[in-house]
């Protein structure tokens, strides 16, 4: 059990906080920080990812608490601990967890114009994020008697997931010596969404001294609702109990990923300017985009008051008896089939970099290509952020970058973000021949224990690069 | 040499991650300690009789009367201590009941649960009224005895097979004069403990 939550845990390392990448971003030595700035400053001939290996990025990260303040074997009594936790947790905490899995990733610079640089690919993501439902986990765990007078808040609810595959273009142009710009045209096919995301009303006790009865429950205002867009036609395979009934999901989700999904366009910007010979600002807005669910689309609504007394005696007129088929009265849940629209969440990252240490020792040959030496080290700032359902999540991150030589590069970042201020990243990138292999940690002072740690990232893949 | 360096210092980080990133004095089989242990308060039955309501048409000032007792019976629908769940994870459920009394009058009223098919299952609960002070006055507020009803785990598995609830406002002579109202309020407790 241990070993396996060892491995587990052990690949949920291999992951990032929310989708922030902050060892990758402007790592221009490597084809992948084009995916994050598409006006990246980069110098590949061409690249070629391999194949399923060229991007493995999942991460897991809690905000507010760990798999450790529950779980830990520290004598207390678990219910405390999960008590505990209920209380210090608000609903502004979440859970994410995103997975990118890069399927084809490939480049090559323009043979007529040597500034313009295009890549292309298509990747797989999955995105979950949920946000502690904090007032109904309350009432789960403590019930009402408490909370008499106090609304339970159906807004808490709040969540949102997605498997999509995304097919893209990216165009890279060196504008002048000192701008690099680029752009990258997004194509989604979304095999799986549901969110849960502008619910309202609340449910409340309410002590009535003078009412008919103790109390009142009263449910007020409410209007709760779920998306969800290829769900429907997946459960009538399963409710059609078909002994091939896998392989008939798989066969559908395998059909969405190659276009046939609820489709969406986007795009990303960004760029690269250096100030002065020495100073450098990038800047990027990906995932920039709108998928529009307008296939295998269900939505269930539940809009209504209600006000529940207790049970009246002796029965006057046709006072109904049964409070259940009164609710489902008040509150019926409707089941719709209109399309939906939903933007993807909008990411946005800047830096600043400081470079120096030229490279001179006399082999490179950079100036006969007409270039210039690269800089050795680098240091900067850089900021991250997210639009997520409730709010945006931010991140900033200091970093060092440092060539140790033409075969190895490294990058340190601390970031300070929704889940730590003490997240160190380490990244480092192989180049032997044209053969690039990369890995990326971050989090790095939460390895002793992992389950402690809030998230824990790794990226890896292989590249062919020239 | 430098190639090697690279490749040496890779396979050196790849094993520190590995070797070091593990996960410390964890133990998920707590999870079969875990119990969820809500108390739901829930408005249980109430009720209002009004005197003036039950005079009869015609009859002189100060007469006295009486009300046929099936009047003042009802049966209403109410299995939540009949569901499964409530068998296997409620502790107990506690029940407040409150009058008020306005009448002269003291009452009994009755109350007994009730299987699918009307027949009675454990035992009948009274709750004694005291007399009001008449049209004008507070009322006088009487509890159950004992306050609350507990039900506990052995009298709700009693009553598993419960449907219904059988009430009764048991009614003395009343009299045309008499005026002012009676109200039933109560409340069930429901003391979960709902092991995962």
């Amino acid at each position: 059990m241990r070993i396996l939550l060892c491995l587990y845990l052990g690949l949920l390392g291999y992951s990032g906080y929310s989708q922030n990448k902050e060892t990758l971003y402007d790592f221009t030595d490597l084809p992948q920080s084009l995916m994050l700035n598409p006006g990246a400053d980069v110098n590949f001939k061409y690249h070629a990812g391999v194949p399923f290996l060229s991007q493995i990025h999942l991460n897991v990260g809690f905000r507010g608490t760990s798999i450790y303040d529950i779980f830990a074997d520290d004598g207390r009594d678990i219910n405390d601990k999960i008590e505990n936790t209920i209380n210090t947790l608000t609903s502004k905490d979440y859970f994410t967890l995103t997975q990118q899995l890069d399927i084809i990733n490939f480049g090559w610079r323009s043979k007529n114009n040597k500034d313009l640089y295009y890549s292309a690919g298509l990747y797989q993501e999955l995105d979950l994020i949920v946000y502690f439902p904090k007032d109904f986990a309350v009432l789960a765990y403590q019930g009402n008697q408490d909370f008499i007078n106090v609304p339970f808040r159906f807004s808490n609810i709040s969540a949102t997931g997605e498997l999509l595959t995304v097919y893209h273009f990216g165009y890279n142009k060196k504008v002048s010596k000192k701008l690099t710009f680029g752009a990258r045209a997004k194509l989604y096919s979304s095999m799986f969404n549901f969110r849960s995301t502008k619910n309202r009303g609340t449910f409340t006790t309410i002590e009535t001294p003078q009412g008919n009865n103790i109390y009142q429950h009263v449910i007020s205002n409410a209007d709760v609702s779920l998306q969800t867009a290829g769900y429907a036609s997946l459960r009538d395979i399963e409710s059609e109990d078909n002994s091939d009934g896998s392989k008939q999901v798989l066969n559908k989700f395998l059909g969405r990923a190659f276009l046939g999904g609820n489709l969406g366009v986007g795009f990303d910007v960004g760029f690269t300017y250096k100030l002065e010979d020495q100073w450098t600002i990038t800047g990027s807005a990906t995932d920039l985009g709108v998928i529009f669910y307008t296939k295998d689309v269900e939505t269930y609504q539940a809009r209504g008051n209600f006000v529940f007394e207790g049970f009246e005696t002796p029965i006057t007129d046709d006072n109904g008896q049964d409070i259940l088929d009164e609710l489902e009265e008040a509150i019926p849940i409707d089941t719709l089939n209109t399309s939906y629209a939903a933007l993807r969440p909008l990411k946005l990252n800047g830096s600043i970099k400081y470079s120096f240490n030229r490279y001179d020792d006399g082999t490179c040959n950079c100036f006969v290509e007409g270039e210039d030496p690269p800089y050795q080290d680098a240091f900067g700032l850089q900021v991250f952020s997210q639009f997520r359902p409730k709010r945006p999540q931010y991140a900033a991150s200091l970093f060092y970058y440092k060539r140790l030589s033409n075969f190895l590069k490294a990058k340190l970042t601390y970031t300070v973000d929704d889940y730590s201020y003490k997240n160190i990243g380490f990244l480092m990138s192989t180049h032997i021949n044209k053969i690039n292999f990369y890995i990326s940690a971050n989090n790095l002072l939460e390895y002793s224990n992992l389950a402690e740690a809030r998230g824990a990232s790794i990226q890896l893949g292989f590249n062919v690069i020239m | 040499m430098k190639t090697k360096k690279a490749s040496l210092l890779l396979l050196f980080f790849s094993a520190v991650l590995t070797t070091v990133s593990c996960v410390k004095e964890l133990d998920f089989e707590q999870l079969d300690d875990v119990v969820l242990t809500p108390v739901i308060e829930a408005d249980f039955i109430y009720s209002e009789f009004d005197v003036s309501e039950y005079i009869p048409d015609g009859l002189p000032p100060d007469t006295d009367f009486t009300i046929p007792p099936d009047v003042l019976r009802d049966t209403i629908n109410y299995d939540l201590v009949g569901t499964d769940f409530a068998i296997d994870n409620l502790d107990r459920v506690e029940l407040t009941i409150e009058v008020r009394n306005i009448i002269e009058r003291s009452f009994t009223i009755q109350f007994q649960f009730l299987t699918e098919s009307e027949q009675p299952l454990g035992q009948l609960y009274s709750v004694p009224v005291q007399a009001g002070m008449g049209a004008g006055t507070e009322p006088v507020v009487s509890f159950s005895v004992p306050n609350p009803i507990v039900l506990d785990n052995a009298t709700l598995n009693q009553l598993s097979s419960a449907q219904k609830i059988a009430t009764e406002i048991i009614v003395p002579t009343l009299n045309t004069d008499l005026r002012g109202v009676l109200n039933i309020r109560s409340k069930a407790s429901y003391y979960v403990n709902y092991e995962l």
